[in-house]
């Protein structure tokens, strides 16, 4: 399998006028090609942080990360990266905020795909709503349809489902799981959600407290497809248990 | 209807018109109430009628005077705005002294400006420009520098350019503000085309009305003071009009 993200030794301090505050100490994590690995920890461990830097929004830090082979700081390698709040513009109908990545790279003639996503994202009906005229879930599938139309293989998703109620989530991972498959793409994906992480991911990577660092990679060995009975199978159970152990 | 929500139901509104001046009406008249004091309504609507012309000469002076003044106020100050808030030099530069101008009131720098320029056009042009700007661009200055930081993140992560940036975020954040100033601004241009009459014109409502006053026709008070005021909510309903067609998302607040 070929290595999709490196990330060795990454170090993130940031700086205030007096104080500063040590974020991120020696984290390595590794990602394969089509792989979904989700990252738990503690809330203001350093979670967010972390996408953030890979999505070059934070510059400052040391350590390597290397995307493809290739270090992120020579190369301009354009994640799908959803931030942690949803971020839609309200101004903008449904169907143009999706649109947006689009518009910004200046094609426009994917009508047709945009489209079919939408029926798969089960969106169609909402084109022309406005956000603020949507459920939550909804927001958040346009937001991870957004990120789509970033056209990258590699998604770094923020807690996308960290606002929705039980249920709605529970719907929202299977269907994200469908989607992600259908379209190959490999994920990095964050939640302090330890069942959603079992469920989704082919690795769980747990975090300490900041500073953080890995203290805990767990390989879930459930094949794919997966469904909603292996929440309560006895292994299920297993991971659960030594994720929670991990993190108290 | 919705498109009234800013101004509460207009029906409401328009019955206790209608019932206060029926009162003004019977009122006047039980009380024999002298008409340079108080007119009746009925003698109000007589002198719309008598003074026709009259009023439609005034009023298109000051109409004119005010609509110019509004669009140079506009333009001028969506100029200035872009410039604040494109360059941080100007912006630091120009900012104290926009708020600073604000602390001289402009009815003691009015009469200078009809010493200046004369009892033309040009005076009034001047006062409504300097009135109607502050708030536009205060409003849009803010406005613009209101856009929502984490949005401008992910735009970048887009690859967006600065163009895109300013076009596709910080534009459409800035249109509430940017209403919310045009109709105070209205609001104002009005009252500084008046004033600037006050201080020296042939003709507008203003001079109208301080005719009227020192003849002691307080019935043509009321028709101008009318007229000023209809054109005003007019103007205001316009722009409230032009809101609704650009701000569409904002329906449930
Ligand atoms: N720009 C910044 N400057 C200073 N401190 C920051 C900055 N951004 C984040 N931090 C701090 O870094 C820490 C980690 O933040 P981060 O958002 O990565 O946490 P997180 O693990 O995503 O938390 P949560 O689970 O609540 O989303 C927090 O304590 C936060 O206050
Ligand atoms: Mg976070």
């Amino acid at each position: 399998m070929r290595t999709k993200i490196k990330i060795e030794n990454l170090s993130k301090t940031f700086k205030a006028k007096k104080k500063s505050l040590e974020v991120l100490k020696n984290l390595n994590i590794e990602l394969y090609e089509n792989q979904f690995v989700s990252l738990i920890g503690p809330s203001g461990c350093g979670k967010s942080t972390i996408l953030r830097i890979l999505a070059g929004l934070e510059k400052d830090f040391s350590g390597d990360i290397t995307v493809n082979g290739e270090s992120i700081k020579a190369s301009s390698f354009q994640f799908g990266y959803m931030p942690q709040k949803d971020l839609l513009m309200p101004w903008r109908t449904v169907y143009k905020n999706i649109i947006l990545p689009l518009e910004i790279n200046g094609t426009q003639d994917r009508k047709l795909e945009v489209e079919n996503l939408i029926k798969e994202f089960g969106l169609q009906g909402f084109e022309n709503f406005y956000p603020g005229e949507i459920s939550g879930g909804m927001k958040q599938r346009a937001g991870i349809l957004r990120t789509f139309l970033m056209d990258s293989d590699i998604m770094l998703l923020d807690e996308p489902f960290g606002a929705l109620d039980a249920i709605t989530r529970i719907k929202m991972q299977e269907w994200l799981l469908k989607v992600l498959i259908e379209h190959k793409k490999t994920v990095l994906f964050i939640t302090h959600d330890i069942e959603e992480a079992v469920f989704l991911s082919d690795r769980v990577y747990v975090l300490s407290d900041r500073p953080a660092h890995v203290i805990k990679t767990l390989d879930i060995g459930f094949p794919r497809p997966r469904n909603r009975e292996m929440l309560s199978s006895r292994e299920f159970l297993e991971y659960k248990d030594i994720l929670l152990k991990a993190l108290l | 209807m919705k498109r009234f929500r800013n101004i509460g139901n207009p029906l409401y509104s328009s019955i206790a018109v209608v019932v206060f001046i029926i009162i003004w009406e019977i009122f006047t008249r039980a009380r024999d109430i002298k008409e340079y004091i108080l007119p009746a309504p009925s003698a109000i609507l007589n002198e719309f009628i008598t003074s026709g012309d009259l009023l439609l000469h005034h009023s298109m002076v000051t109409i004119t005077e005010t609509v110019l003044g509004f669009i140079l106020g506009l333009v001028f100050a969506i100029l200035l705005s872009l410039l604040m808030s494109s360059f941080k030099l100007f912006r630091s530069i120009f900012y104290p002294f926009m708020i600073l101008s604000q602390t001289v009131p402009i009815i003691v720098i009015a009469p200078l400006i009809t010493v200046w320029f004369g009892i033309g056009l040009i005076p009034k042009l001047i006062v409504c420009v300097l009135v109607v700007f502050f708030p536009i661009a205060l409003n849009l200055t803010e406005g613009l520098s209101s856009y929502d930081k984490d949005l401008e993140e992910l735009l970048m992560c887009m690859n967006a350019s600065k163009l895109q940036i300013f076009m596709k975020l910080k534009l459409p954040s800035a249109l509430v503000h940017f209403f919310s100033g045009l109709k105070i601004a209205a609001a104002y241009a009005v009252m500084g085309a008046i004033m600037s009459e006050w201080t020296g014109a042939e003709s507008g409502l203003g001079i109208f009305l301080t005719r009227s006053m020192k003849s002691f026709r307080t019935a043509a008070m009321f028709a101008d003071i009318a007229i000023i005021s209809i054109f005003s909510i007019l103007l205001f309903l316009l722009i409230s009009l032009i809101e609704k067609k650009f701000i569409k998302w904002n329906v449930k607040g």
